[in-house]
C-alpha cells in the first residue's frame, strides 16, 4: 500500500517536472557504432565554448540520450560532447533548428597517455618524522634531488649548497640511512637524479647515535632519502659533455649504486664555464670535525668578491674528482672512504676604492689588482662505525694537503707593484668515539680527537713598498714575509650518562693539549742583492702551550610538553707563551665557567617554542699575542702589544617553529641577542698607504640583536610554493682608530619574498626577490654626520619563465635585476639575461642541453660596501655572453 | 518472501551480468583496472569532537565501466599479514583479498552498487541499483593538481555534497558512493564539512593486474539488516564475537581506548554522526 502510494507521488512529482521541462530547450540523439550498435552509458555532455559543462547525461542501454537546453544559454555557443574510453571522443556542434542528433561512435584502443598522472604534492607526517613524496614535487624540468628540493615548502637550499628546513640548517644528509657524504652533501643534491628517491624525510629531534636515541635530547634536523627498491638494483651513472663559445668546455662522469651493502657516488668534473667545483667540497653540515684547533692564516691577500652568483665572474679551469664509497658489512661494521681532489686556475681583476672615516680626517686609497690563483686540494678520508643499540664505535681518519699560489700585480696609490702568496696546508686528523652501554643501562661516552695542521705561508712583494716605514727611506727591490704556525692538538674526554630518572645526567670529564710554534720572518732584498731583516720588528719565535682540564655536569628534563637541558662546564685551563727575543715568558691560570640553558615548548604537536641561553668565557689565542710584526698583506703590519685575550659573552635566543604538514604551511619566528665584553681590542694606525694594527689592552664591548621570521606555504589553487623572509639585525661595535675611540651603530633589514607558479599548463614561472637596507653610523657625537652616517638600499631581483610548449622541449628565461643606492652617489642596476633551452630524447634518455648565459653582455660590475666605519666602491670585470651545448645521457 | 526475492534479483542481475560482459568480451577486458586514485577521506565521526575527525586514505580503482574503492588499511593489512605469513612482495596477489576485505563495487553497465562489508571476520554483500545522484552542475571551475576540475552539487543519503569533477577523466565515478559524473570526482566535500574527499594522487596501473569485481559467495543482505546487524555489534561487541565465532574461543576485547602518550585526556568518541543519514 505504502509502495503504491509512493509510487503515485513520484508519477505525480515526475509529470509536474516534466511539464516544468517542457518550458526548456531539449536536444535529444543516439550513440551508435559504423555498424549500427548502439553505445550504452556513454556520458553524453552539452558544452559550451568556454569547456564548461551546462548539462550531462548518460546514454541508455539503447544509445538514447536526451539533454536539456537551458533558456539562458546560446545555442550556436553550445556543442554536444562525447567522451567515452574505448570510443574516439566526438564533438558535435549544435545546428540551429535541429533537435535530434545521431551520433556515430567509432571504436579506439583505450589511450591513457592522454590522462596525465600526475600526484597532488604531498607530505605526510609520523611523530618527528615528514616525509615529502618526491615525485608530487617534481617538475618535468627537474633532474636532480636538488632541483626538487627548491619546489618544497619549508625547505630552503642556499647558494652554497646548504640546506636548511624552516631556516634551520640541517645537520646530515642520509642516504637510504646511510651518511655516505658526512658534512660534505652538496654533490650528492647535485648529482642524485630525483628519479631515484621515493620520499624525503625529515627527521625532527634527531640522534644519529642508535644507543643515545630517546635517552637524550637533541634539536637536530636530518633529512634521509628514501631510495626507490628498483633504483637499488644496479649501478647507474650519467655522463654530460658540453662545448661552447667562446672556447668554452663543461664534462660530468659520475656513477651511482645504493644499494643496502654498498653505497657509492663517484664524480669526475671539470669545465671552464664558471662552475666553482670547491663549493663540493665545502662542509656543510652544522658538525665540522670537532676542536677548534686549526689557527686562522696570518697572511691574506683577498682581492674581495662581488654580491653575485660566483658563476658571473669566475674565469676559471678546473678539474675535480669526489668519490665516496661505503660499504656494509655483515656484523654492522660500516667502511667509508671520501676522496677528494681539486684543481683549478683562476683569473680575477678588480678595483677598489676604500674609504675610512675617523675623526677629522678621511682615510683613502684605491687599488686595482689583477690575480692568477692556483689552488688545489686533496683530501682523503678514512671511516669505519658500527652504530648498533648497544653500543657506539668510530673512527674517522683524515689526510689533506691543499695549497694556493696566489700571484697578482698591482696599482695602488699610484704604485705599481706586484705581490704573490704561496700557501701550503698539511692537516692530519683521527677521531676516535667509542660509547657503549654499560651493564646497568647507563651510557659511557669515550672520545679521542687528534690533530696537526700547518700551514705556512711565504709573501713576496716586488718592488719594496713603504721604504719610510720599513727599511728606514732607503727604495729596496723585495719583500720577503714568511709566517707558519705548526700546531698538535689532543682533546681526551670521557662522559657517564645516567639516561633514566626524571633528571638525566651526564658528567664528562676531558683534556684538551694544545702545543703551537709561531714562526715569522720578515726579510727585505736591497737593490745590491743583501738580504735585510726588518729593523722595525724581531722575527717571531713563540712557543704556545695550553692546557686545560675540564668537568661539567649536563642535565636534561623531559615531561610531557616540555624539555630543558643544562649544561654546567668548568674549565682549569693553563697556558704558556714565551718568545725569548722578545723577553716573554708568560705563565697564566685561568678558570672558565660557560653554563649553557635550552628550554623547549611544544605548543602543540607541530609547534614549538625554544629558548637558548649561554653565558662563556673564552680565551684568546696565538694569533692575539705575538710581538713580532707581520706583514700580513701590502698594506697592513700587524703586531700585538696586549696580554692575552679575555672575554665574556651572553648569547640568549628565542625561536618560534610552527609547521602544518597537511596544509604545507611552515612558520618560524626568532629573536636573539649576544653581548660580548673583551679585555683587548685591534687599534689601527692608518696612513693613505698602509694601516699598523696593534692589539690593545681596552674594555672592549660589542653587542648585538636581531630578529627574523621566515614562512613558507604550498598554495594547491595555484600549484604554488610560495615564501616570504624578513630580518632586523642591529649591532654596536667599537673601532680604535688613529688613538681615537670610535663606537658604531650598524643597523640592517631585510625582506625576501618567492614564488614558485604554474601560470597556465605549460608556463610556470620563478620569481625571488631580496631587499636590504643597510645603515651604519658614529655613536659619537660631534663626528661629522655627513661623511659617517652612511646608508646603501639594495634590491636583487630573479624572475624565470619556463615554457614547455610540448613534452620533450622545455625553454626557460631568467631575468635578474640588481639596483642598489647610496645617497650622494650615482644609483648602480644591473640587468642580466640568461636562456636556456633543453630537448630531451625520452627514448634514450637523452637531455640536449643549450645554455646562453649573459645575453646582454655585462662585463663590468660596480658594487658598494660598508662596514662600521669602512666604505668600499669596488669595480669587476665579469665573464661576456656565453653558448654552451650539452649533452648528458645515463650509462 | 524476502530472501526469494533477493534471489530472482540475483538471478536477473546475474543474467544482466553475463549478458553485458558478452557484449563487451569483444571490447576490453572489463574487470582490469586502468588506475588507482588515493583520496584522504576525513569523516567527523563525533560531532561533540569535531578536532579529532576519522581520517584515512582510501583507493578507487577504475576502468571505463566500473570501479571498486576500498580503505587503504583494509588493503595494507591484508598485505602485511602476508609477508608475515611468509609471503614476498614478487608473489604477492591483491585480487587474493577480495572475499577477506571490505569494499565497495559499483558497475554502470549492470547498474549496480554492490557494497561488500565486514564486521571483524564476518561478510556480508548488500546489492542494490546503481544510485542515480541527481547532479546540478554549476558553472565554478577550479584547478585540483594539474587537472581542470568543474564543480556539481547533489543531495545523497541526507547530506548536500560540493563535488569537484574532471571531464579529462571521463569516467563516471568517484570516491565511495559518490559517481554518476561526466568525469571523475576528485574532491567532495558535505554541506556541514563532516565529510571530505580531497584528491592525493592518481596513478595509472601497469605491470600487476588489479581487478574490478566484488567477491561471490558472501551471506546477501538488505542495507537494514546489515544496519542491525552492525547496531548489535557496536552495542555489544563481546557477545557479537561469541556468537560469530568457532566454540572455544577465547575473547578478550579491550575497552579501545588509545594507550599512546600523552593522549591520556582524548575522550572516547561518540560515533553519533554516521556517513549515510538517511537511507535515500
Amino acid at each position: 500500500m505504502r509502495k503504491l502510494r509512493f509510487l503515485i507521488l513520484s508519477f505525480s512529482l515526475t509529470a509536474i517536472v516534466l511539464t516544468a521541462a517542457a518550458q526548456q530547450r531539449k536536444v535529444d540523439g543516439v550513440l551508435k557504432t559504423a555498424d549500427g550498435k548502439p553505445v550504452a552509458h556513454a556520458s553524453v555532455m552539452l558544452k559550451h565554448n568556454s569547456n564548461r559543462i551546462i548539462s550531462f547525461k548518460p546514454s541508455d542501454a539503447n544509445g538514447q540520450f536526451q539533454l536539456v537546453v537551458p533558456d539562458t544559454a546560446t545555442w550556436s555557443a553550445l556543442f554536444i560532447e562525447v567522451n567515452y574510453l574505448g570510443y574516439a571522443k566526438v564533438n558535435r556542434p549544435l545546428e540551429a533548428g535541429i533537435f535530434r542528433y545521431e551520433i556515430q561512435m567509432v571504436e579506439k584502443s583505450i589511450d591513457l597517455s592522454e590522462i596525465e598522472v600526475r600526484s597532488r604534492p604531498r607530505i605526510d607526517s609520523y611523530g618527528d618524522t615528514l616525509s615529502y613524496d618526491v615525485a608530487s614535487f617534481a617538475r618535468a624540468e627537474d633532474r636532480t634531488i636538488g632541483d626538487v628540493l627548491k619546489n618544497m615548502p619549508g625547505m630552503e637550499v642556499s647558494e652554497s649548497g646548504q640546506i636548511k628546513y624552516n631556516d634551520k640548517p640541517i645537520s646530515n644528509f642520509y642516504i637510504d640511512g646511510d651518511d655516505l657524504l658526512s658534512d660534505k652533501y652538496s654533490i650528492g643534491t647535485k648529482t642524485i637524479p630525483h628519479a631515484m628517491v621515493q620520499k624525503l624525510e625529515v627527521l625532527q629531534n634527531h640522534q644519529p647515535l642508535k644507543v643515545l636515541r630517546n635517552k637524550t635530547l637533541s634539536d637536530d634536523v636530518a633529512i634521509n632519502l628514501v631510495i626507490k627498491e628498483e633504483a637499488k638494483l644496479k649501478m647507474t651513472g650519467q655522463a654530460k659533455l658540453g662545448a661552447g663559445l667562446p672556447h668554452q668546455y663543461d664534462g660530468e662522469l659520475n656513477t651511482i649504486l645504493f644499494n643496502k651493502k654498498y653505497k657509492m657516488l663517484n664524480v669526475a668534473k671539470g669545465n671552464n664555464i664558471g662552475t666553482d667545483l670547491s663549493t663540493d667540497f665545502a662542509s656543510l653540515g652544522r658538525f665540522g670535525l670537532s676542536g677548534g684547533s686549526r689557527p686562522s692564516a696570518l697572511l691574506n691577500v683577498g682581492i674581495g668578491s662581488p654580491p653575485l652568483p660566483r658563476n658571473r665572474y669566475y674565469l676559471n679551469n678546473s678539474g675535480s674528482l669526489n668519490a665516496n664509497n661505503l660499504v656494509n658489512l655483515k656484523n654492522g661494521l660500516q667502511l667509508k672512504t671520501n676522496i677528494y681532489g681539486w684543481l683549478d686556475r683562476n683569473e680575477m681583476e678588480a678595483s677598489h676604492r676604500t674609504e675610512i672615516f675617523a675623526t677629522g680626517d678621511t682615510i683613502r686609497y684605491w687599488e686595482n689588482q689583477a690575480m692568477t690563483k692556483d689552488p688545489f686540494l686533496t683530501e682523503v678520508t678514512l671511516s669505519a662505525n658500527s652504530n648498533k643499540d648497544t653500543y657506539y664505535f668510530k673512527n674517522d681518519l683524515r689526510l689533506s694537503y691543499r695549497g694556493d699560489m696566489g700571484r697578482s700585480s698591482l696599482l695602488s696609490n699610484s704604485q705599481d707593484f706586484s705581490q704573490s702568496l704561496r700557501s701550503r696546508i698539511r692537516d692530519f686528523s683521527n677521531d676516535l668515539q667509542y660509547v657503549p652501554q654499560l651493564r646497568n643501562k647507563n651510557i659511557l661516552n669515550l672520545g679521542w680527537h687528534l690533530n696537526h695542521y700547518n700551514q705556512p705561508q711565504t709573501l713576496l712583494i716586488d718592488p719594496g713598498l713603504n721604504a719610510d716605514l720599513l727599511n728606514g727611506g732607503e727604495p729596496f727591490r723585495e719583500i720577503d714575509q714568511f709566517a707558519e704556525i705548526p700546531t698538535w692538538y689532543s682533546q681526551m674526554s670521557l662522559a657517564y650518562q645516567l639516561p633514566r630518572g626524571l633528571i638525566r645526567q651526564s658528567y664528562r670529564i676531558s683534556s684538551a693539549n694544545e702545543f703551537q710554534q709561531l714562526n715569522s720572518s720578515l726579510r727585505l732584498l736591497q737593490e745590491d742583492g743583501s738580504i735585510r731583516p726588518f729593523t722595525g720588528s724581531q722575527d717571531n719565535g713563540l712557543d704556545w702551550r695550553r692546557n686545560e682540564l675540564s668537568l661539567s655536569g649536563n642535565y636534561e628534563y623531559k615531561q610531557g610538553r616540555i624539555e630543558a637541558s643544562l649544561g654546567l662546564p668548568l674549565i682549569f685551563q693553563h697556558i704558556r707563551y714565551a718568545d725569548e727575543a722578545f723577553d716573554l715568558d708568560v705563565n697564566r691560570a685561568r678558570m672558565l665557567f660557560s653554563p649553557t640553558l635550552r628550554a623547549k615548548v611544544m605548543t602543540t604537536a607541530e609547534d614549538y617554542l625554544s629558548f637558548n641561553y649561554r653565558y662563556g668565557e673564552t680565551t684568546g689565542n696565538i694569533n692575539g699575542i705575538f710581538r713580532g710584526a707581520v706583514l700580513s698583506g701590502y698594506r697592513s703590519l700587524r703586531a700585538n702589544d696586549a696580554a692575552l685575550q679575555e672575554s665574556r659573552g651572553h648569547t640568549g635566543s628565542l625561536h618560534y617553529n610552527f609547521q602544518r604538514s597537511i596544509s604545507m604551511l611552515f612558520m618560524n619566528a626568532g629573536i636573539n641577542y649576544n653581548r660580548s665584553i673583551a679585555n683587548t681590542i685591534t687599534s689601527s694606525v692608518m696612513t693613505d698607504e698602509i694601516s699598523q694594527s696593534v692589539l690593545i689592552p681596552f674594555d672592549n664591548d660589542v653587542s648585538s640583536f636581531g630578529a627574523s621570521a621566515g614562512i613558507s606555504k604550498y598554495i594547491f589553487a595555484l600549484g604554488a610554493t610560495t615564501g616570504l623572509k624578513g630580518s632586523w639585525s642591529s649591532s654596536r661595535s667599537n673601532q680604535l682608530l688613529n688613538g681615537e675611540s670610535l663606537p658604531y651603530y650598524n643597523e640592517s633589514w631585510t625582506i625576501a619574498p618567492n614564488i614558485e607558479a604554474r601560470l597556465w599548463k605549460k608556463v610556470s614561472a620563478n620569481y625571488e626577490g631580496s631587499g636590504t637596507w643597510t645603515v651604519s653610523r658614529s655613536a659619537k657625537e660631534g663626528l661629522a654626520a655627513t661623511s659617517l652616517n652612511r646608508q646603501i638600499k639594495r634590491f636583487d631581483q630573479t624572475l624565470a619563465l619556463s615554457y614547455s610548449p610540448v613534452r620533450p622541449l622545455f625553454l626557460r628565461l631568467t631575468g635578474r635585476h640588481q639596483f642598489v643606492n647610496q645617497p650622494g652617489m650615482e644609483d648602480l642596476s644591473y640587468y642580466f639575461m640568461d636562456a636556456k633551452v633543453r630537448y630531451t630524447l625520452v627514448k634514450y634518455k637523452m637531455d640536449f642541453d643549450l645554455d646562453l648565459s649573459n645575453l646582454a653582455n655585462v662585463r663590468s660590475y660596480e658594487t658598494f660596501s660598508l662596514t662600521a666605519n669602512q666604505f668600499s666602491h669596488s669595480h669587476y670585470h665579469l665573464r661576456g655572453r656565453m653558448a654552451v651545448l650539452k649533452v648528458s645521457f645515463n650509462l | 518472501m524476502k530472501i526469494q526475492n533477493c534471489l530472482v534479483s540475483a538471478t536477473v542481475c546475474m543474467v544482466l551480468a553475463v549478458a553485458s560482459a558478452t557484449a563487451q568480451s569483444g571490447q576490453q577486458n572489463d574487470k582490469k583496472a586502468l588506475i588507482k586514485v588515493v583520496y584522504e577521506f576525513i569523516h567527523v565521526d563525533d560531532s561533540t569532537q569535531r578536532d579529532r575527525p576519522r581520517q584515512e586514505d582510501t583507493f578507487l580503482y577504475i576502468n571505463s565501466t566500473s570501479s571498486m574503492y576500498r580503505r587503504s588499511n583494509e588493503e595494507e593489512g591484508e598485505y602485511y599479514r602476508y609477508l608475515q605469513g611468509g609471503g614476498s612482495k614478487e608473489t604477492y596477489n591483491i585480487n587474493s583479498i577480495l572475499a577477506k576485505t571490505s569494499s565497495l563495487y559499483h558497475s554502470v553497465p549492470e547498474q549496480k552498487t554492490i557494497s561488500t562489508e565486514r564486521i571483524i571476520e564476518q561478510m556480508f554483500q548488500i546489492n542494490e541499483p546503481l544510485h542515480a545522484i541527481m547532479w546540478d552542475i554549476r558553472e565554478e571551475q577550479k584547478q585540483i593538481g594539474d587537472y581542470l576540475a568543474q564543480l556539481a552539487t547533489g543531495s545523497f543519503r541526507g547530506r548536500d555534497y560540493s563535488v569537484w569533477f574532471v571531464p579529462d577523466i571521463p569516467m563516471p565515478f568517484g570516491p565511495w558512493k559518490l559517481q554518476g559524473l561526466p568525469g571523475l570526482i576528485l574532491e567532495a566535500r558535505d554541506s556541514r564539512e563532516d565529510v571530505i574527499f580531497v584528491f592525493k594522487s592518481l596513478e595509472r596501473i601497469d605491470g600487476q593486474v588489479v581487478n574490478i569485481e566484488s567477491p561471490k559467495g558472501i551471506k546477501q543482505v538488505s542495507g537494514a539488516e546489515y544496519a542491525r546487524t552492525y547496531k548489535a555489534f557496536m552495542d555489544n561487541p563481546t557477545a557479537f564475537i561469541r556468537a560469530t565465532s568457532a566454540p572455544g574461543t577465547n575473547v578478550v576485547v579491550g575497552s579501545g581506548r588509545s594507550t599512546r602518550a600523552g593522549s591520556n585526556t582524548l575522550r572516547e568518541k561518540v560515533y553519533n554522526n554516521p556517513l549515510e543519514l538517511t537511507n535515500r
